[in-house]
């Protein structure tokens, strides 16, 4: 478990705790990398309507046409520009992962906060919602709950914001548990301070360190559900664009073998997006790990 | 004298894994005076922290009062609401805790903690707390305070940090200080200094305090009243000087006996009080302290035995048959006369 308690941490009387964790994370160039890659991603998404060559969703040219000087990455099926969609379909992979790991953690965190400071029956209660959530198999809950209500953005980032909080809820549980029976927390309740405010200005601060590393991984596991999802026609539905459902054509084999413009951008940018948000999350633990002395 | 603290027939019992309950306190009465400096002295296990938790309602989810009152400034805290309570806990009465280095939040600054308090309570503006807080670390002797105020606690020594914790809770002028082992964390010099630094800053503000301790050394140079606690119960209670200069429970003086003196001779040899605090000890019949002690006799283990305080003395009282009005056998020595058996010796 990760605490915050800075213990065995060279540092200059200068140096804020802030200011370690900075030269920590900097000390990882893999993460240094992903962390520009993915700014560099997040802008060129953010600022799409400006920079895509054409309107994502119209016909402009032959279908299945090959890499050419008008079309970068050539046209898919129906002959919409494949660099027009890509742009518009990261901004709704990244919107669709970055809403449902904030619904998530929110949802888990305030879970996990209320039941490891509560206890009692409230934490019976939460816990065992929490286990039965997931003991659920994880893709045929989502499946169903997508085949339930009907497939589109804002579903889909309600599904995968509903489904993802156990491990949060459990984990935030955890550190409450052990910071509930520390001194200054006792100290906070003997200078009068009321629990409500304890428990979110005095415990909750201290496990954002955790929180915001588990958080990278559920940012890249959501982008990845997304991408399954719309893969299967469960998620984002045609015409919006979105990383997932690009690779719907690569269910065919002649796509597969000869035409790898239709999906190896938008396949090979689901991977890299994951492989950087999870490089930036193992760089946050050793950076926010105490015990670390690198 | 109206009393700032009084305490009566305070019991506090424990539930275990077995459902069971287990008095750890067990009635519980006495008081403390404006101005005053209470010492609560004994073993560990004795009841002394339990005894402050319950005072300040802190006792731990399995832990409650269940008997007595806890009157506080003429409000008895066992009935009021989380509420009243947060109300008085912090400006009218406060603690601080045996471990200074985890006492502080590590992810805050000294000054937003020591303000957090100021602005709860006093409920002022923040260039004014700023500058309230700024006094208060210069009071407890904390160098470059403004630079202080912008430290982290990791950043801070142990008294460093113990000293922060005493101008947190002085923050709001309380009336009663309950101190928890204060310096046990803290080598015998600065002790020294962050007790010297409490008793100036008590008397200043003119503040009452329940130290508790193990350290006798420091119950002589702080206490004006001390109070000895054993197996739950008090078992003597007296001020200071009359204390140290004539102790008459059997557990008082082993206790005495166990600390070494600058003045001692060489040679020496410091008692040691046989055998461990017992548990569960609601089912022991008479005196608590009887199977450890070198002046028992058989009256001690009848029910009667260890059931009232005895007078010893102006404002002394003592829970031991020896003192009893009805007792014959001499109280200082290990001779029974009243059971005409020589008590054997143990060792």
């Amino acid at each position: 478990m990760i605490k915050l308690k800075p213990v065995n941490t060279p540092s200059s009387p200068s140096s804020t705790y802030n200011q370690q964790i900075m030269r920590r994370f900097f000390k990882h160039k893999l993460a240094v990398i992903s962390l520009i890659f993915l700014c560099v991603i997040i802008l060129l998404s953010v600022l799409a309507p400006l920079i895509a060559p054409y309107d994502p969703n119209r016909i402009t040219g032959g279908f299945s046409q090959a890499p050419s000087a008008e079309h970068w990455l050539g046209t898919d099926q129906s002959g919409r520009d494949v660099l027009s969609r890509l742009l518009y379909g990261t901004r709704i992979s990244l919107l669709v992962g970055f809403m449902a790991t904030l619904i998530s953690t929110v949802i888990g965190v305030v879970l996990g906060l209320l039941s490891g400071y509560f206890g009692g029956w409230l934490d019976m209660v939460i816990m065992r919602i929490t286990d039965m959530v997931m003991s659920f198999p994880y893709i045929l809950l989502v499946l169903v709950a997508a085949a339930i209500f009907e497939p589109g953005l804002t579903n889909i980032i309600l599904i995968l914001g509903f489904v993802d909080w156990p491990g949060v809820a459990r984990l935030v549980r955890g550190n409450v548990l052990s910071l509930r029976e520390t001194n200054f927390v006792k100290s906070a309740e003997v200078a009068g301070m009321s629990k409500w405010y304890i428990l979110f200005s005095e415990i909750l601060p201290n496990t954002v360190a955790p929180i915001l590393v588990y958080a990278t991984s559920v940012f890249a596991l959501s982008i990845l559900d997304e991408a399954a999802l719309s893969y299967l026609g469960m998620g984002v539905t045609l015409p919006t664009a979105s990383l997932g459902n690009m690779l719907n054509g690569a269910e065919s084999l002649t796509i597969l073998t000869s035409k790898p413009w239709l999906w190896v951008p938008a396949g090979s940018l689901i991977i890299l997006l994951a492989l950087s948000i999870n490089f930036i999350g193992d760089a946050l633990r050793d950076a926010v790990d105490p015990t670390s002395t690198k | 004298m109206e009393h700032l603290l009084d305490v009566q027939n305070l019991c506090v019992a424990f539930r275990g894994d077995d459902h069971r309950e287990r008095t750890v306190v067990d009635h519980v009465s006495f008081q403390v005076n404006p101005g005053e400096i209470l010492c609560i002295v004994g073993e560990s296990g004795c009841g002394k922290s339990v005894t402050s938790l319950a005072i300040m309602n802190l006792l731990s989810r399995n832990g409650h009062i269940t008997e007595g009152t806890v009157l506080f400034d003429g409000q008895d805290l066992t009935k009021l609401s989380a509420k009243e309570l947060d109300k008085i806990r912090g400006s009218k009465m406060t603690m601080i805790f045996q471990d200074a280095l985890t006492s502080l939040n590590p992810v805050f600054t000294v000054g937003k903690q020591v303000m957090e308090s100021l602005r709860i309570h006093l409920g002022m503006a923040k260039d004014e707390s700023v500058k309230r807080a700024v006094e208060l670390l210069e009071k407890v002797g904390l160098p470059d305070p403004e630079t202080m105020m912008r430290k982290y606690p990791h950043q801070l020594s142990g008294g460093q940090r113990q000293r922060v914790m005493i101008a947190i809770a002085l923050s709001c002028n309380p009336k009663l200080l309950i101190a928890d082992e204060p310096t046990t964390a803290l080598d015998v010099t600065i002790q020294s200094q962050i007790m010297a630094l409490t008793k100036n800053l008590i008397h200043e503000l003119n503040m009452s305090m329940i130290l508790i301790t193990h350290d006798l050394g420091l119950v002589a140079e702080m206490a004006d009243r001390v109070m000895v606690m054993y197996a739950g119960q008090i078992v003597e209670t007296a001020d200071v000087y009359t204390l140290f200069r004539s102790p008459a429970h059997p557990y008082t003086r082993a206790l005495l006996g166990a600390v070494p003196s600058i003045y001692d001779e060489p040679d020496r040899q410091l008692v040691s009080i046989r055998g461990t605090v017992p548990e569960n000890y609601e089912f022991l019949t008479g005196c608590r302290f009887a199977d450890r002690c070198d002046s028992v006799c058989d009256n001690c283990r009848e029910a009667a035995a260890g059931k009232t305080m005895y007078s010893a003395g102006e404002n002394h009282s003592v829970r031991c048959i020896l003192f009893s009005a009805d007792n014959t056998r001499p109280n200082t020595s290990g001779h029974c006369t009243s059971c005409k058996e020589e008590v054997t010796s143990h060792d």
